[in-house]
């Protein structure tokens, strides 16, 4: 019975529901899910509030003193120091807005060119959906890690910027951004481009292209807006990985350069403190493992809650 | 399936070829020059010698002519020398892949019991308590920095206890088989933890489908003992799409093997690419590489070779 009748027969009829609606009452009965979305806007402020902290207690994140090395949690620093004397609580909030800047922001250019590539293929079918595919495949075919380092190493001068511009911190964040987002468009190009082919096939899209519709235009009203679900839930999903490859590239040293703290590179020497200061190897990992644990319980919640099906 | 096959490896051969140019132009971009870097380290060096080692290394020759140069030389079997172990790159790079092999294939034995054994345990109550702590378990293994891993049980096994090495490489100089087996606890522990998590969600939501298919409903009706049941009939069956995975997750793996090579200090394939990146060695790093495409190239490869022999339909696309 439709709200029409029930309005008809002189019955109250339920509100209506939009879909984000019942979406977000499905993703709200998913209790891993809602903990762990509590626990991201928690770290997620504790990063925020990193710039206040450091007024509030008159500490510099960067400025090394040799005379207050390894000291244990106190007033002044209430997690202690690091091996040159710089407060780390302070540090890993800063770390923190650098790791989850690189995990938005990569996610949003990894999505980006999936998605172009994604529709690309998908929509146009034939030869060109051919070479994007295979051109996928080479760099599915790339060792990641390997990769990544020498991406790291790339040395920018060589492509014309100058000494000054490609060591500045604003530079070496841009080219973290830039070179996960390259290696790792490929899933949801690949989910993009089977979406499409669906989505292409559908009647109304053939009515428009026989009425005289370009592809451009059927690509922007009929395909996009109905392709967004299955792009969503890939780029949740890939939020995790992100922040995992740049925690990696920054403790190899081939990401964000100290001073800049980032909770990669904040592990980088702890190798050499497993012995004196076991507690400094601690805390950044544990962070970085909390973000990215709860942004993958986030983005499986998002998935169920899109599409209840997948459920099993 | 002999024309997929072939059409597969022609493929194969051509994207391999593709990448060789892509690593080369790749690892050009690294600072410096092979000469100016050898240079730094041997002041003896005289202009003139610097002068006709940079026509002999082609520095400032345009990148297509040295690709070609690189090439023809490659198929001749020559890589050049090593410019960080005075080797021709050959040599170092057999004992360095059979280390990294040993290591992932430790891994994978330990691995696939696991994962078949958690995966199996979830699906049988799906939604129940123990799938909750598997599923967590799982999250958990995909969501770990395998560096901060290494530290943690290097700090609690290694520091604390004392119970276990914190070097992957025994001292020794022949070391037997117990020894490497007990330096090698701690790195393949961490690669294990890294490689579980995905097979045993893939063993998991393939063992629930497999459960609800006619022929356990069957099996079941014929009275078959419940364990008859899910070890004879539907394992089996959840296991022919893991062949898949696993040679997918052989690239992934060798990929992984370079944080925890570098940390634990086992001179395997992930470690030699990592230095040879870190101290600009050009011909080492490029060869290393290449030989890590290859690696995820044939996994890749065999991944889908395996899926059509398993379900012919896809030849026929």
């Amino acid at each position: 019975m439709s709200a029409i009748d029930t309005e008809l027969a002189g019955i109250p009829s339920a509100p209506r529901q939009t879909i984000w609606q019942l979406r977000r009452k499905r993703f709200l009965r998913n209790k891993p899910a809602v903990i762990a979305l509590a626990i991201l806007v928690v770290l997620a402020a504790l990063c925020v509030l990193a710039y206040p902290y450091s007024l509030l207690m008159g500490l510099d994140p960067n400025e090394t003193n040799l005379l207050m090395r390894f000291r244990p949690p106190s007033a002044e620093h209430w997690l202690g120091t690091d091996s040159l004397g710089r407060d780390v609580l302070l540090r890993l909030m800063y770390g923190g807005q650098v790791s989850i800047a690189v995990g938005v922001l990569g996610t949003l250019l990894t999505a980006l060119i999936g998605v172009l590539i994604g529709v690309w293929a998908g929509f146009l079918g034939g030869k060109v959906d051919a070479f994007l595919m295979r051109l996928t495949d080479v760099v599915i075919a790339l060792p990641m890690t390997p990769v990544l380092i020498v991406l790291g190493a790339v040395d920018l001068s060589k492509l014309g910027l100058s000494q000054a511009l490609a060591s500045s911190p604003g530079v070496v964040f841009l080219r973290i951004v830039i070179i996960i987002a390259l290696v790792d468009w490929t899933t949801i190009a690949r989910i993009t481009r089977a979406a499409t082919i669906e989505v292409r096939q559908r009647e109304y899209v053939k009515a428009a292209t026989v009425s005289g519709a370009r592809h451009l235009y059927n690509v922007l009203v009929h395909v996009l807006p109905n392709i967004t679900t299955p792009i969503t839930v890939a780029a949740t999903l890939s939020v995790g990985r992100i922040i995992l490859f740049e925690s990696t590239l920054s403790f190899l040293g081939f990401g964000i350069v100290p001073p800049t703290p980032s909770w990669g590179n904040m592990l980088t020497n702890a190798q050499e403190l497993v012995i004196s200061a076991p507690a400094l190897a601690v805390y950044p990992g544990l962070l970085i493992f909390l973000t990215v644990i709860s942004v993958n319980f986030v983005g499986d919640g998002i998935r169920i809650a899109f599409d209840p099906r997948s459920e099993k | 399936m002999l024309r997929y096959t072939f059409f597969r490896l022609v493929q194969a051969a051509f994207v391999l070829l593709v990448m060789t140019f892509l690593l080369f132009m790749l690892i050009g971009m690294m600072p410096g020059d092979p000469v100016e870097n050898m240079l730094e380290g041997n002041p003896a060096l005289t202009p003139e010698l610097a002068r006709q080692m940079r026509e002999l290394y082609g520095v400032g020759v345009p990148l297509p002519v040295r690709y070609w140069h690189w090439l023809t030389a490659a198929f001749q079997g020559d890589f050049g020398f090593s410019s960080l172990y005075f080797r021709p790159v050959l040599e170092i790079l057999g004992p360095a892949l059979l280390q990294t092999l040993k290591l992932m294939i430790a891994t994978i034995v330990l691995s696939i019991p696991l994962s078949l054994l958690l995966g199996a345990i979830a699906a049988l109550r799906p939604g129940g308590w123990m799938d909750t702590v598997i599923s967590f378990f799982a999250f958990a293994s995909i969501s770990l920095p395998n560096f901060w891993l290494s530290l943690i049980l290097i700090i609690v096994f290694a520091v604390q206890l004392g119970w276990l090495p914190a070097s992957g490489t025994p001292l020794a100089e022949n070391p037997s088989l117990g020894l490497q087996i007990y330096h090698s606890i701690l790195p393949v522990t961490v690669l294990t933890m890294f490689f579980v998590g995905p097979l045993l969600r893939y063993v998991r939501a393939s063992m629930i489908e497999t459960m609800s298919s006619d022929y356990i409903r069957t099996a079941r009706a014929k009275g078959l003992s419940e364990t008859t049941v899910i070890v004879k009939h539907a394992l089996r069956n959840a296991l022919i799409p893991m062949v898949t995975v696993l040679a997918l997750g052989f690239g992934m793996l060798f990929s992984g093997a370079l944080v925890v090579e570098t940390i634990f200090g086992i001179l395997g394939m992930g470690k030699m690419i990592f230095d040879a990146i870190r101290y600009v060695d050009f011909n080492l790093a490029l060869i290393g590489l290449l030989l890590a495409t290859i690696v995820t190239l044939v996994s890749n490869l065999l991944a889908d070779l395996a899926y059509a022999w398993l379900d012919p339909r896809i030849t026929l696309k």
